[in-house]
């Protein structure tokens, strides 16, 4: 216990005599805190984005099946029926879509009509997302296009603000439809575009089977090459199972998708690499602080020693001063990192990224901040370590004969 | 003192500088860091700029389709603040698919093709040239240098067709450049060439129709290459033609499906010499203004596209902003640190030098042969330490530039060019010589205040 | 005549203590003069203000006739360059230095030597001098103390200073390399050097014409 005494005492003398190189490698320390855990946070919520979001993007988790003219639709029936069984296929659904002219004020082009994405994320700017149970109702994308062809002009219309209203539309068939608009959604994913309006898939379905008669009735013929999208629970599952539906059932091809996400990869790589370069050298900054502020000291580690301090005890003192200013430093420059988020990062990447697919919004992640304190903290132990260690070889007459 | 001499006691020195292997760390990583950085965030930039300044990217299509484009009306559209131009694009303006029958042969690039052309099918487009666009050429001669049915061909040319491959990766390009002077012998796909064009319907409106023209053989001399890359128009299956080579080209096979384009009679033909349903390209001055063009000219009631005519995809644009801006906060980043961490190493390795300055002092050195010394030797490791950063460097970006040349086509922005590599490279020495050079020169007040005596009883 | 002569030092340290007062000493070329005394009694900060590596606070030094107080920090080093040597306790050689290196390090920034071939023969001339021909490409840290001292007394006539200066040359060393490097210093005397040696131990009494013991700043055989 005596010893302990002395050696807070130690600690107490250390950190009054050294005053201006702690506070510089107090300084040290939240500058290389704030850099590292900021921009690692950055990165990991921007590659978790990508490995979340993009690379499982609906589109990217997408298997084609289609079935020749002629194909009875008892069979295609059955077909899909034993499809949607197999392992990793959580959804399927015959894409359709039904063509609708505007006839009304407020929409005057002509529009897709279709069923929610299956296995998307369809983001509802205001209003509610349809309920499949629900019968006339619609989402409007949030930001539109509308081509006046009687008076020649495209009039950019906010869809936010057709919620409540009813729009009417005249399809194929000659019938005309209403729907009221319940919630406007978000384009921010490019692959959905600002001409189609989501209605529920039992308006769908009635609108398209009256639209295909009217066409067998003017002669079409029935049983038409019918496609069918097969959504995939990952998307690195899609290849196998698309040959697993080959071999076994009908052909099937993966889906195509305007996405790439290895582009997005290759940047975060570029941008992972230069953190790394950016830890290396905050790693050689720790080690140049604390070996100076450790090598000035040999004379006294050894004075120490004379007086009969063991290698625990010297370890003891200049680990438990590195640790204090270390551990300050670190929760000051972790505080600095929120305040940057909530103030600066977050408003700069919201201009940048917002309302893409790669929008973030960044909090401190609690898994960086702990790795980078376990480094620090591990650095400090090995340096600690190595300078007590060298202090045991010198010879302590000829050191305190120069003192 | 002579150089001689403060080259031999500097040496000496090094040595036993203890923060030696500290600096020369940082200096290398900070060199490494300014030249990887710097390289790939302006590379990825420059792409997007490069796209940005191109031609059809600048280029909005108008069409004939809400109001016919009479000569008054391409006047006043032309007129509208920031249009470049409107250039009539009638016949040049859509891709028209051709299969290479056959490449004349005469060097080894040519035979090479033949020998592949027995066994795989083959897909190129050729475009004509539109307005004042300019396609300069790497290698060979310019499409303005050269007579009519010249063509110049992507210097990464992939004239094949590849069903499974959807992402192009890892494709076996040939050497565009080694098919200089080869002449090409092409054939509309299927023998047909398709042609949009606009008619005026019974009420009065104008709507767009396709035709399929015969297509018969078409000999194209190679005359140059072109630099190809996703962020400029054209990829590595475009042949690029004049103006007048397209316009000849599209007579002829309008001549060769029976269409007499001077009798007027069919609708090809009234089209073609009426350029009032004639489609056009609004060049604007600057990308930045094509969205302000598009408002004005739909505001005059024309049916005018919002999109233009060349786009590069979303992710590179929105990459080039991430690694421009996080990067080069990142690089401050390491700047800030690497310049505080070099200030400290300087500062400490000179307070272990204090009794040598001392003992030098007392033998009857002068400041400035100490300064001399010390600067010398400060210089020594930072050139040395720029070598291993430059060394690093380099061997980062070889072996990143081959994964990525096998690597899908839209991921060549990231091929760092060695020329950039080296500018880069030689920006970071000037600026890690200066940084230590400053860190010198603030010591210098430090060296003349030494007393040779203090320093003495520092041993 | 070459003389060192330290006329009415006074040096006061932080304005509170005296480390000399009111000291007059003269070394004159061929002298060897010991300065003795307790440790704390000013023999060393007399040695340094003899050899110009600190100024006093009153009084005169002049070396050769020349009154060095008015030199500005420049001259004063070219003094040091011409008329001086100094062999300290610690020795002070550079570990990464060959013996024979060591020896030139005073030379490189004389303009006497033309070129390094110049100063590697007198460095060579030196270390036969002091007996370390045999060792001339070793490192310091292959060297006894004894070999160490020798080096440096070696360097401290490498640009054929009138005077050596001693700061506890023995400090570190065993009676017998004590022996040694005082018959060193003794030759150096007899080859019409004037040396000064500040020592705490009586051995030197063997060797030196003139022995002044200090205390509390001042001689006691004044």
């Amino acid at each position: 216990m005596k010893m302990n005494n002395s050696l807070h005492l130690i600690t107490r003398a250390s950190l009054r005599n050294n005053k201006f190189l702690s506070v510089l490698f107090c300084l040290f320390v939240v500058i290389s805190t704030v850099f590292i855990v900021a921009i690692a946070g950055i990165l990991l919520h921007m590659k978790n984005n990508i490995d979340t979001v993009l690379k499982q993007h609906v589109t990217l988790r997408q298997i084609v099946v289609e079935f020749d003219k002629g194909t009875t639709d008892d069979y295609i029936e059955d077909i899909v029926k034993k499809i949607k069984k197999v392992d990793h296929i959580t959804d399927a659904y015959e894409p359709i879509g039904v063509v609708g002219v505007q006839d009304g004020d407020i929409l005057k082009d002509s529009y897709q009509m279709d069923r929610v994405p299956v296995g998307g994320d369809l983001r509802i700017t205001s209003g509610r997302m349809i309920d499949e149970n629900e019968s006339g109702v619609a989402l409007v994308p949030d930001h539109i296009n509308d081509l006046d062809t009687k008076e020649n002009r495209i009039n950019d219309i906010d869809g936010n603000k057709l919620v409540g209203k009813t729009l009417k539309f005249v399809d194929d068939a000659n019938k005309t439809r209403k729907m009221k608009v319940v919630g406007a959604f978000s384009t921010f994913d490019p692959t959905i575009d600002n001409k189609t309006l989501f209605i529920p898939f039992a308006d769908l379905s009635k609108y398209k089977s009256e639209v295909d008669k009217m066409f067998v009735a003017d002669g079409a013929s029935p049983n038409g090459k019918r496609s069918f999208i097969l959504i995939v629970d990952r998307a690195e599952n899609v290849e196998t199972v698309a040959d697993y539906i080959t071999d076994n059932y009908i052909y099937s091809y993966v889906n195509y998708s305007s996405l790439n996400p290895n582009e997005y990869d290759t940047a975060i790589l570029m941008l992972m690499l230069s953190l790394v370069l950016l830890v290396a050298l905050s790693v050689v900054g720790f080690y140049v602080f604390l070996k100076n502020n450790i090598d000035r000291r040999t004379s006294e580690l050894a004075l120490y020693r004379s007086l009969g301090y063991k290698s625990k005890h010297l370890f003891r003192i200049i680990f438990s001063e590195h640790l204090i200013f270390a551990l300050a430093s670190f929760v000051l420059g972790v505080v600095v990192v929120a305040v940057l988020y909530a103030f600066v990062v977050n408003p700069f990447l919201d201009s940048l990224l917002g309302g893409t697919l790669m929008e973030i919004s960044l909090s401190v992640d609690p898994v960086v901040t702990v790795l980078v304190l376990a480094v620090l903290i591990l650095m400090m132990y090995l340096v600690c370590k190595r300078a007590v260690k060298r202090s045991e070889k010198i010879d302590l007459t000829v050191l305190l004969k120069n003192l | 003192m002579k150089f001689s001499n403060i080259r031999f006691l500097s040496k000496a020195n090094i040595k036993r500088n203890k923060y030696n292997v500290s600096i020369t760390v940082i200096v290398s990583l900070l060199v490494a860091a300014v030249s990887l950085i710097s390289s790939y965030a302006v590379a990825t930039v420059n792409a997007v700029n490069e796209y940005k300044a191109s031609y059809r990217a600048r280029s909005v299509t108008l069409n004939p389709f809400l109001k016919i484009l009479t000569d008054d009306a391409i006047k006043a559209i032309s007129n509208v603040e920031h249009v470049q131009s409107v250039e009539d694009v009638t016949g040049l303006d859509d891709k028209y698919p051709y299969n290479i029958l056959n490449i004349s042969g005469q060097n080894d690039g040519g035979k090479r093709l033949n020998k592949q052309l027995k066994t795989r099918d083959t897909y190129v487009t050729v475009e004509g040239l539109i307005g004042d666009e300019k396609k300069p050429v790497i290698a060979g001669k310019n499409l303005e240098e050269s007579p009519t049915f010249s063509c110049i061909i992507p210097n990464l040319f992939y004239p094949f067709e590849d069903e499974g491959n959807i992402g192009y990766e890892n494709l076996d390009y040939i050497d565009g450049t080694s098919l200089i002077g080869e002449t090409i012998t092409l054939k509309g796909d299927e023998g047909k060439i398709l042609l949009p064009y606009n008619i005026v319907i019974d009420d009065g409106e104008c709507t767009g129709y396709d035709a399929n023209l015969r297509s018969k053989e078409i000999k194209l001399k190679i005359v140059g290459a072109f630099n190809c890359s996703s962020n400029t128009y054209g990829s590595f299956h475009h042949l690029f033609v004049s103006r007048d080579t397209q316009l000849q080209i599209m007579e002829k096979a309008m001549k060769n499906t029976g269409i007499d384009l001077s009798s007027n009679e069919s609708d090809i033909s009234k089209w073609w010499n009426n350029t009032s349903l004639h489609n056009y390209y609004v060049v604007a001055d600057d990308y930045d203004n094509i969205t302000s063009i598009y408002n004005e000219v739909s505001e005059m009631g024309y049916d005018i596209s919002s999109f233009n005519n060349f786009s590069i995809k979303e992710s590179t644009k929105i990459m080039a902003d991430v690694l421009s801006t996080v990067g080069m906060f990142l690089l401050s980043a390491i700047f800030i640190l690497a310049v505080i961490l070099l200030l400290q190493s300087t500062n400490f390795s000179f307070n272990s030098q204090k009794s040598n300055i001392g003992l030098l002092k007392a033998i009857g050195y002068k400041n400035k042969y100490i300064f001399a010394c010390m600067l010398y030797e400060q210089l020594f490791l930072v050139i040395r330490a720029f070598l291993i950063g430059a060394a690093s460097s380099l061997v980062f970006v070889t072996v990143l530039n081959y994964i990525f040349s096998h690597k899908s086509y839209g991921e060549f922005i990231y091929i760092i060019d060695y020329s950039m590599l080296a500018a880069f490279l030689g920006i970071a020495l000037a600026l890690v010589t200066v940084i230590v050079a400053i860190c010198e020169i603030v010591l210098i007040s430090k060296i003349v205040k030494i007393q040779p005596r203090e320093a003495m009883s520092a041993a | 005549m070459k003389t060192i002569e330290l006329k009415n030092i006074t040096k006061v340290y932080n304005n509170k203590v005296t480390a000399l007062d009111n000291v007059s000493l003269t070394l004159c070329e061929g002298e060897f003069v010991a300065v003795m005394g307790q440790s704390g009694s000013g023999k060393s900060t007399l040695l340094q203000i003899a050899g110009l590596l600190d100024n006093c606070t009153s009084g005169s030094v002049i070396i050769n006739g020349e009154d060095v107080s008015k030199l500005n920090t420049n001259q004063l080093a070219d003094v040091r360059k011409n008329s001086l040597g100094f062999v300290f306790q610690a020795f002070h050689l550079n570990p990464h230095l060959k013996v024979y290196e060591n020896i030139m390090v005073p030379m490189l920034i004389n303009d006497r030597f033309k070129n390094k071939a110049e100063m590697q023969s007198r460095a060579m001339e030196l270390v036969d001098k002091v007996g370390l021909t045999h060792r001339k490409e070793h490192y310091p840290s292959e060297l006894s103390g004894g070999e160490q001292q020798r080096v440096a007394i070696a360097r401290a006539l490498a640009n054929e200073p009138d005077f050596i200066l001693a700061d506890e040359p023995t400090g570190n060393l065993d009676s017998k390399n004590e022996q040694m490097i005082f018959e060193e210093l003794k030759k150096l005397s007899e080859m019409g050097k004037g040396v000064l040696v500040v020592c705490h131990n009586d051995a030197i009494l063997n060797f030196a014409e003139k022995v002044y013991n200090m205390k509390d700043g001042k001689f006691e055989n004044e």
